[in-house]
């Protein structure tokens, strides 16, 4: 059991002041023919004007509902999406303004973990030729080193060296998951991008795997973008969390800060509306969002928030609010609290102002 | 006074070309009016083959062949299917996690909701129609007249479940069955639900079992608690005493191994070890033995659900809350609290 030691990361994250990758305002737009003959085609605004910097060693949790947005940017990061606009900055490359071959070595450093793990395994090749197959192309071994590293990557996420000879559909879901870790990290990544690793397993397998990804982060320096719905795993996973909400950021903060004091109207129904395991703190009526997320076909103008805003006001109708900081918890920039709400901004400075 | 739901020692057994499994036993529980029962439990803990063994809608080589379930004093698994079908989709209904497959891909939302209207209510077709625009409205839905002519592949996933929902709820049931309602949905989806069942439940007085793997879920929800591991229910209890006292390892396990909220950022959790056991059916003894940390050796003998001493030598009469387990029974495992705050992680100092 690896369980007994300090959360890697979590009290004091090992990052730096300078950005590892830095984002500025991507963009990722798909096109969809409309139903209507002669009427113009649809654009959907899945990644709408995102910015963000990733510090080394931290991990920074995406939380937001289906449709917000978060998996395509996931994508974009690793470079499996190309931004419509904006751009990924990574280690003195533009990632966008790179071509195959030029990013051929950049794609080592940055990796993903899918949700659906079976899926990203191809069903007709024993394990050892998936885990094989990156570290030939990438030679980062050769055919006679290349079993001692496949056996080495196996026990690093806790399974046996008999797992080579077997097939995908012969491991549980748990199983499987090890099996993306592994290739994941096989290739010696710098970051690893996780989409919702542990959204499809059981709750007593899910434990397992997130604390298979502390420990691998703590061993290898990882820096990890965890993607989830889930608001208690984010929470549990992550050093800064970044809420989205229709293909925008609206609040980012060091996780700790988010849930004590979350600042946007939008993030407040979140936390709200995640069930606590405690039936004495059961709400009797607790704010709930109506409606639903809006279309990012024709996202409402001004604020994308402002249908299910309690605290709307005449001109979030008009105005696109800005991601700004609101306050900061220290020195670096990484404790910054940011906010795109200028209602729940000016609500904070009055508060502040009286106290 | 008649319980809305007595179900007595159900036991389910499926046959397949290998031979006979009983992938359920002794399940036993009440449920009365306006009551929340919650079953939590992973998957193939049999908390699905439960509701489906209730509703009559079995596979067709799945049969209960043991136990009796009473729905307003009528024995379910006596009356034939058309007798059936008079109490199915009226009184008692059910709604599934995956709402795509349970609707008709040919039929129009609005269509499915009047179906079940007209048949067993009997109202006139303009009086349905405008109780199911209602009834999609309750559920949260944006514009239930353009929802009430969509199909059901031009809906979002939420939007298919919330229209299930709606006509789950079509004819006022006394009890609804909802296996994993909201596990596909967005967590602020999930509450308008939540809100509007316990809503319904102080209204109407309508019973509610809800099925699910969240253990938030139920804290927030149920009013008792069945916990299910691998076929059985291990662990029965009203919820705030499993809350305070959860007796049976696999509960207390559950509890440590999942991140919440409430959690201070220095705990860690405590993964249970391996996984269900693939034939537990075969199993004599308790069925969590491998992967619990207090087995001994007579956990391989049959385990019944017995009440729950806190400790050794002291004989709660409390049959409340029912655990499957020797050990918890006999008072012998460590109080929870000496369980739940057992420093997990050494704390990092800030």
């Amino acid at each position: 059991m690896t369980g007994d030691r300090p959360l890697p990361g979590l009290a004091t994250p090992a990052y730096d002041d300078s950005p590892l990758l830095t984002v500025s305002e991507l963009r990722r737009h798909y096109y969809a023919r409309s139903r209507r003959l002669f009427a113009s085609r649809q654009t959907i605004r899945a990644v709408d004007d995102v910015s963000f910097n990733l510090y080394e060693g931290e991990t920074l949790g995406l939380v937001g509902e289906s449709g917000s947005g978060k998996s395509t940017l996931g994508r974009q990061l690793v470079g499996l999406e190309r931004p419509t606009a904006g751009s990924i900055h990574y280690r003195g490359h533009v990632l966008s303004r790179l071509d195959a071959r030029e990013m051929a070595p950049i794609r080592t450093d940055l990796q993903m973990i899918f949700q659906d793990a079976y899926a990203s395994l191809n069903p007709r090749k024993p394990i050892f030729d998936i885990l094989a197959a990156p570290l030939l192309y990438h030679r980062l071994e050769t055919r006679k080193t290349v079993e001692r590293r496949v056996d080495e990557l196996l026990a690093m996420v806790g399974l046996a060296a008999g797992a080579k000879a077997r097939y995908p559909h012969e491991f549980s879901g748990g199983q499987r998951q090890r099996l993306g870790i592994a290739r994941a990290i096989s290739v010696k990544p710098r970051v690893i991008v996780c989409d919702e690793p542990v959204s499809a397993l059981d709750v007593s397998i899910q434990a397992q795997i997130l604390n298979l990804l502390l420990d691998l982060q703590d061993e290898l320096g990882l820096t990890y973008l965890f993607i989830g719905h889930g608001l208690p795993v984010v929470n549990y996973m992550s050093d800064r969390i970044a809420v989205m909400y229709l293909g925008k950021i609206v609040e980012l903060a060091p996780a700790e800060e988010l849930f004590r004091r979350p600042l946007h109207p939008y993030t407040r129904a979140l936390i709200a509306a995640a069930p606590v395991p405690d039936p004495r703190l059961r709400r009797s009526d607790v704010e709930l969002l109506e409606g639903d997320i809006a279309s990012n076909v024709t996202p409402p103008g001004g604020c994308s928030f402002h249908p299910r805003c309690p605290l709307a006001e005449a001109g979030c109708r008009l105005e696109e609010p800005a991601l700004t900081m609101v306050r900061s918890y220290g020195e670096r920039p990484a404790d910054r609290h940011l906010l795109a709400c200028p209602v729940a901004a000016r609500d904070l400075m009055t508060k502040e102002a009286v106290t | 006074m008649t319980r809305l739901l007595d179900v007595r020692s159900l036991e389910t057994t499926f046959s397949s070309d290998f031979g006979e499994k009983t992938v359920l036993n002794e399940v036993s529980f009440q449920i009365d009016k306006g009551e929340i029962l919650g079953i939590v439990g992973e998957s193939g803990s049999g908390k699905s083959v439960t509701a489906l063994s209730i509703m009559g809608l079995l596979a067709a080589n799945g049969r209960v062949s043991q136990g009796e379930v009473y729905f307003q004093g009528v024995d379910l698994l006596a009356l034939d299917e058309k007798e059936l079908d008079r109490v199915r989709g009226n009184r008692l209904t059910m709604v599934f996690q995956d709402a795509l497959s349970s609707l008709d891909p040919v039929f129009t939302i609005g269509s499915q909701i009047m179906e079940s209207i007209r048949a067993h209510l009997r109202l006139p077709r303009q009086e349905a129609w405008r109780r199911a625009v209602g009834l999609l409205d309750q559920v949260g839905l944006t514009d239930p007249e353009r929802i009430m002519a969509a199909y059901p592949h031009t809906l979002s996933g939420g939007m298919r479940q919330r229209a299930m929902i709606a006509i789950a709820l079509a004819c006022d049931p006394d009890l609804l069955i909802a296996d994993e309602p909201t596990t596909a949905l967005d967590v602020t989806i999930q509450a308008q639900i939540m809100a509007l069942l316990g809503r319904l439940r102080r209204d109407t007085g309508m019973g509610l079992i809800l099925i699910t793997h969240d253990i938030g879920l139920i804290a927030e929800m149920a009013d008792r608690v069945l916990v299910m591991y691998a076929g059985q229910v291990v662990e029965q209890s009203d919820v705030h005493t499993l809350f305070d006292q959860p007796a049976h390892p696999y509960t207390r396990a559950l509890m440590l191994a999942v991140p919440t909220l409430l959690d201070s950022r220095e705990r860690r959790l405590r993964p249970i070890a391996g996984v269900v056991p693939e034939n537990y059916e075969s199993m004599t003894g308790c069925r969590f033995r491998d992967r619990c940390r207090y087995a001994v050796s007579a956990c391989a003998e049959p385990q019944a659900l017995e009440a729950f001493s806190l400790q050794a030598g002291e004989r709660l009469p409390d049959p409340g809350h029912l655990v499957r387990c020797h050990r918890a029974a006999a008072g012998e495992l460590p109080t929870t609290e000496s369980v739940l705050l057992q420093p997990a992680a050494a704390v990092v100092s800030p």
